[in-house]
């Protein structure tokens, strides 16, 4: 699915043959559980657990085809995701200095 | 989704996980100083606690993941990977005479592993072998490209035989590669090898026959493309190369590049295959540890046969590294929320792997060609007359060390970015894809300290096994 049609996916480079072909192709066999009621792709039939990943699947794989209410939702799941990844990414950074620091304070008792 | 939970319940699993750690950590760091050049009996040593240096080499595995986790951007990661040109290829000429310098290669090892003197660093078919081959060719598979399918000497041999062309059963995949790469490592361990030049000869002449009887049945393409052990590693190795042979002539890419693609692994046999690759290296350095020696003694001294006792730590050793690849996976299925089942997210996480082995291949073996690559030019310019004590070059430089160091972590560094692209070609969210990734670095940094911690401890010869190499 995901694959090469990603980045055209974003760039809007790709005709829809070229993407519906490649993502049959490649898209990445699934297992769902029982009782599970998952989003199933109308494009490729991937399915996914949760309503936020199935905008971003649609926009990252099927954008032209998409019309502009789906894409202004996928805008908008694209845009939610922001506002966590920016909270992982101070984590991501507390987590570097915690390392950087502590290695440096460990080296400066014990290293002599 | 309830993250407070989530995080906690992580909060927990990490806490356990260090409380395993620390005691490993510090049974592998018994020495109180770290031999950081002792490969080879090298002598100079760092002054830092062993535990240090290891946590030093793991936190700088997890400080990649941390660094990778902040590009975020598909289209440039991409870009990244797509990045190279291609050159026009090698001739028809080119490709005959490489079948015959590995014709000739093979013939000579064989004879002068049957005429020539039987002390090992005396005979061209060890120093031909260990050095040149398993040290030298191998780095050039990762380190250039692949060209094992040309020079194959087994290979062009079989291709003269005729053949039944059988089709392969499907099932067993690449499951004989498996079987064929762990069966080579243990007669590699276990027999004197490297130090029987006769031995040898004759180990070399049954794996052609065993690989002519193979191509016989299946065919060459099917034999060696899908069955033998040796030239899977190496195309495995060639997908790290920079340079590929592609039908428009040679591509050249990023060293890692093509691991990225979707089809450099396919199948749950492959993935096992990749595992394989990276467990033999490190077994192999691992029974030439005094830890090991130590336990094996303790085992033996029971009443254990220390053949069983080898067999048994090899088999579980695998297990457990299969074990842990396959938990690591299972985090990622569900830190990443996704229905990619198990075995489709390994084919892509597997090939990260490949660099791992790479670097560590190059840190366990960088030393050793240098020391004896002189040995192995004089004997090749006499190989039936050899002088009694060919040269070696006894003390490398201090830097040598440092050297094998850097590529055990730029080799994990590469498979941490291999990892990350992989996560974000497969999962839509930008999110998961970084948190699919928490199993695998784990497993990435527990590894960074085994292969440090073997790297630098003082090498000793295995007991029990009457052979120590060259």
């Amino acid at each position: 699915m995901v694959t090469g049609r990603v980045a055209d996916g974003e760039t809007g480079e790709s005709s829809d043959t070229r993407t519906s072909q490649a993502t049959a192709e490649r898209r990445p066999e699934t297992h769902v559980p029982d009782g599970e009621d998952p989003r199933r792709c109308p494009y490729c039939g991937f399915e996914l657990p949760a309503d936020d990943q199935y905008r971003l699947h649609l926009g990252l794989n099927h954008y032209d085809k998409l019309n502009d209410v789906d894409q202004q939702a996928f805008r908008d799941a694209y845009q939610q995701e922001e506002a966590e990844l920016t909270r992982f990414r101070i984590i991501a950074l507390g987590g570097l200095v915690v390392l950087y620091f502590g290695f440096l304070l460990i080296y400066a008792l014990l290293a002599t | 989704m309830d993250a407070g939970g989530r995080w906690q319940r992580m909060g927990v699993r990490v806490v356990c996980l260090v409380a395993v750690a620390a005691p490993l950590v510090a049974l592998l760091s018994e020495p109180a100083i770290a031999h950081a050049a002792a490969l080879r009996g090298s002598t100079s040593t760092v002054e830092v606690p062993t535990w240090l240096f290891l946590t030093t080499g793991g936190g700088t595995v997890g400080a990649s993941f941390l660094l990778a986790s902040f590009v975020t951007d598909r289209a440039f990661m991409r870009s990244v990977h797509d990045w190279g040109f291609t050159l026009p290829a090698p001739g028809r000429l080119l490709r005959l005479g490489g079948q015959l310098v590995g014709l000739a290669v093979l013939a000579a090892t064989v004879g002068i592993g049957y005429l020539g003197p039987e002390t090992a660093y005396r005979n061209l078919a060890i120093l031909a072998v260990w050095v040149g081959w398993w040290g030298g060719y191998v780095a050039s598979t990762y380190l250039l490209g692949n060209t094992w399918s040309t020079l194959n000497p087994f290979r062009t041999v079989a291709s003269l035989l005729p053949s039944l062309d059988r089709s392969y059963p499907d099932r067993l995949g690449a499951w004989p590669s498996v079987a064929g790469l762990l069966a080579l490592i243990w007669i590699e361990v276990v027999s004197p090898l490297a130090d029987d030049p006769r031995l040898l000869a004759t180990t070399i002449v049954a794996y052609t026959a065993v690989s002519g009887a193979g191509s016989v049945i299946y065919g060459t393409d099917t034999w060696f493309g899908r069955v033998d052990p040796i030239s899977r590693v190496f195309a495995l190795f060639g997908r790290f190369a920079p340079l590929t042979q592609t039908a428009d002539g040679l591509s050249l890419r990023l060293p890692g590049g093509a691991l990225t693609d979707p089809d450099a692994v396919s199948g749950r046999a492959e993935t096992v295959f990749v595992v394989a690759v990276l467990y033999v290296t490190t077994f192999d350095g691992f029974v030439g540890t005094g830890l090991w020696a130590r336990l094996i003694t303790t085992v033996v001294e029971v009443g254990v046969p220390p053949l069983v006792g080898y067999l048994s730590a090899y088999l579980a050793g695998f297990g457990l590294f299969v074990a842990a690849f396959w938990w690591a996976i299972g985090l990622a299925r569900r830190f990443g929320r996704t229905y990619i089942t198990r075995v489709a997210l390994a084919e892509r996480f597997a090939p990260s792997l490949v660099a791992i082995a790479a670097g560590y291949h190059i840190a366990h073996n960088l030393g050793f060609i240098l020391g004896l690559a002189p040995s192995l030019a004089v004997v090749t310019g006499s190989p039936l007359s050899p002088p009694q004590q060919p040269p070696v070059l006894t003390t490398l430089p201090g830097w040598i060390s440092g050297l094998e160091l850097a590529f055990v972590l730029v080799g994990h560094f590469i498979a941490v970015w291999i990892a990350h692209a992989a996560a974000y070609e497969l999962l839509p969210g930008r999110l998961e894809a970084i948190k699919s990734q928490y199993g695998i670095t784990l497993v990435m940094i527990a590894y960074t300290i085994i292969s440090l911690w073997i790297v630098t401890t003082p090498t000793v010869t295995p007991p029990f096994l009457g052979g120590g190499g060259v």
